[in-house]
This record gives structure tokens, sequence and C-alpha cells, in this order.
């Protein structure tokens, strides 16, 4: 499972980009629209199946695996730049 | 004694000065600001070798010139902390019904060089130095140009005011202030057209490339006066409505060039 990092704010720009701001404004990441879009969704937990299935039924004309691996993608991007964090219990390594 | 208060920005300055030799200064530095209306938000008072805020004394210099610099300096701190908006390192033209074409950068992208260009062809002056943007409006601070090059030429009609400024090495540079005629100057805000970050490479192909709203923030947020959380807050309404784009010329002439281009194609046609 999936969540935004706690103490984000995120400021929407023109045309469904984002600026998302650490603490007071220290630090700042601008995000494109579908990013902004995932990171919205990512305000309760999340797995990244559940992200994908919501992106495939809003946009229903596209390709879903190709929507599938640009979400992949994305929060692979999200993950690395700390705006997105795994939460719940980790998988067993039993 | 000399005695004003200007508009900045919305921000109402009063400024007295009981230095008779500062005067022709101080009309050159100001000349070119509106007349604020109600009590002043700030006052500064210079008297005899002493610079004071509020009735709080904030320096004291050797030589009377030396006042006028410092005064204005904290004048830009004091306003740009209580103007509202995204504030942004620009100048900023106005065509016909009020519509402004913004030219954000850096120091050395060209701004002042294309605010004098456009200002010869009939825009109206906003400002060469600083825009308050907010919610598809802007205004400006009307400071006179500052022009460093003898070379440089007052576009018709304006006139040069002399503004000495004491070096540390205690020469005396003289920057000339060129002065709109009053009906080239636009009072009060504008809409805006288009905010154009601009910048200046000399070997680039030049070019003008719509850009998104984050795109927008990224390119200008290197221009943005008081770049802090209150800035961020405030960029998605600053820019909402705006058309945006990034130029990068090589040469002056082409970023007039496309300056002009872009005016025509939204439609902002001199006053």
């Amino acid at each position: 499972m999936l969540r935004l990092k706690n103490g984000l704010t995120i400021r929407p720009l023109p045309e469904g980009d984002a600026v998302v701001a650490a603490g007071e404004g220290e630090t700042a990441v601008i995000v494109n629209a579908p990013a902004h879009a995932i990171l919205e969704i990512l305000g309760e937990e999340r797995s990244e199946e559940e992200i994908a299935a919501l992106f495939c039924q809003s946009f229903p004309d596209q390709d879903p695996a190709a929507l599938r691996r640009d979400v992949a993608q994305l929060l692979a991007e999200l993950l690395r730049t700390g705006l997105v964090e795994p939460c719940g219990a980790a998988p067993s390594t039993a | 004694m000399w005695r004003r208060t200007v508009d900045c920005l919305g921000v109402a300055v009063g400024i007295i000065s009981r230095v008779d030799e500062l005067e022709p200064t101080l009309d050159a530095v100001f000349a070119s600001y509106a007349e604020a209306e109600g009590a002043a938000d700030i006052e500064y008072e210079i008297d005899g070798p002493a610079l004071s805020r509020d009735g709080a004394e904030l320096r004291r210099c050797a030589v009377a010139i030396d006042l006028v610099a410092v005064l204005e300096l904290d004048l830009y701190r004091e306003v740009m902390a209580r103007a509202g908006g995204l504030l942004l390192h620009a100048g900023a033209l106005v065509g016909a019904g009020g519509r402004a074409l913004v030219f954000a950068g850096r120091s050395g992208a060209g701004k002042s060089t294309l605010v004098r260009a456009l200002l010869g062809r009939g825009f109206a002056y906003l400002t060469e130095e600083c825009v308050a943007l907010e919610r598809g409006a802007c205004r400006g601070l009307a400071r006179a140009l500052h022009v460093d090059d003898e070379r440089v030429s007052p576009p018709a009609g304006f006139t040069v005011g002399e503004y000495p400024i004491r070096q540390a090495s205690g020469e005396v540079v003289v920057t000339r202030l060129f002065h709109p005629p009053e009906r080239a100057i636009w009072r009060g805000p504008a809409r805006a057209a288009a905010v154009v970050s601009i910048e200046h490479a000399p070997d680039a192909a030049a070019a003008l490339q719509p850009l998104s709203g984050g795109e927008a923030l990224a390119r200008l947020w290197p221009a943005v006066f008081r770049p802090d959380s209150t800035a961020l807050a405030d960029a998605g309404a600053a820019l909402e409505g705006v058309a945006r784009y990034h130029l990068v010329t090589a040469r002056p002439e082409q970023a007039i060039d496309r300056a002009l281009s872009l005016a025509a194609e939204l439609g902002v046609e001199p006053a």
C-alpha cells in the first residue's frame, strides 16, 4: 500500500499541474497533471493496482496496459522523490 | 523641504527630505511614480545625515547622496514584503484595452532592452523592474528606467534625469533615468495577456515555447522576488487565465521581433 507523505501541501497550477511543498515551502516539487492526480488519489491509502484501476476507469479509450505501465512509472518516480511512501504491513519474507 | 507620497505596487510610501541638495536626485528617482491616495503605509524621512523609517533611524551617512540609494533599496524591500500577489522580477508593457505583456527573467536576460524597444513602438509603460501578478491582473513598480549604457538613447518624448550613486571606491557613477511622459505610463492594474520567461543564450536558436502551469512556475521561480510558501500558494491563481511562454534568443533584435509577433498573435496592439 502507498500513501502521500505527511506534511506535504499540494497547490494546484493551471492545466492540472501542481506544486507540492514540504513544511513552510523550504522544498517544493512541481508535478505534471497525471502525477498530481495520483497524489490526490493517495490522500487515502491505495495500492498500485487500485490507482491503475481508477486511471483505467477515467480513461476508458486508452490502452489499459499502457495506462498501468505509466502509473507504475509515475509511482516509482513519486516514491523516489519522497512524495509518496509505502505504508501498512511489510510483505512477509517467511 | 521635499515631500511626496508615492504609490509602489499599491503600497503608499511617504518620503520627506529636509536636505536641500538631495531634491534634484529625489525628483529624478521618484518622477515616474504616481501620487498615492490616502495615508502613507510607510514613512521615510531624511534629516541631516540620517534616514529613518516610521520614526526609527535606519542609517547615518557622512555623504548625503548615499542616503537616497539606501532609501531606495529599503523601500523596495519593504514594498515587496507588503505587496500582494506573485512578485516577479519583470518588465511589462500595456497595449490597447489594458492588456499587458510581462517579460520575466533574471538580471541580464534582456528585460530592459525589450521594454525600451516596445515603448518605442507605442506600448504603455508598466514597469521595467517588478510585476505583482494576481488572478490575471498585474501591477507594476513604476520606477524610472535605469540606463547605465551611454549609447542608449531615450525613446521619443522621454525626459532624462540623473541619479548619482557613490561606489565603494568613493567614485560617483551617474546612472541615467529615463522618464516616460505621463500619457505613456499605465496607471493602476492591467490584465496580463501573457507572461513570458525570457532567457538570453548566445548560441541558442530563437524559440518561443508555450508552457504548462508547472513548466511556467519552474521557469519563473528564479525571477520570483519573495520565493517562499506564500509565493507557492499564490502561483496557481496568479498564472490562471494567463498565456505562458519561454522565449530564448541569442540577440536583442530576435527577442524584440518575437515579442512583437507574440503581441500581434495575442491581439495586444499598441495603446
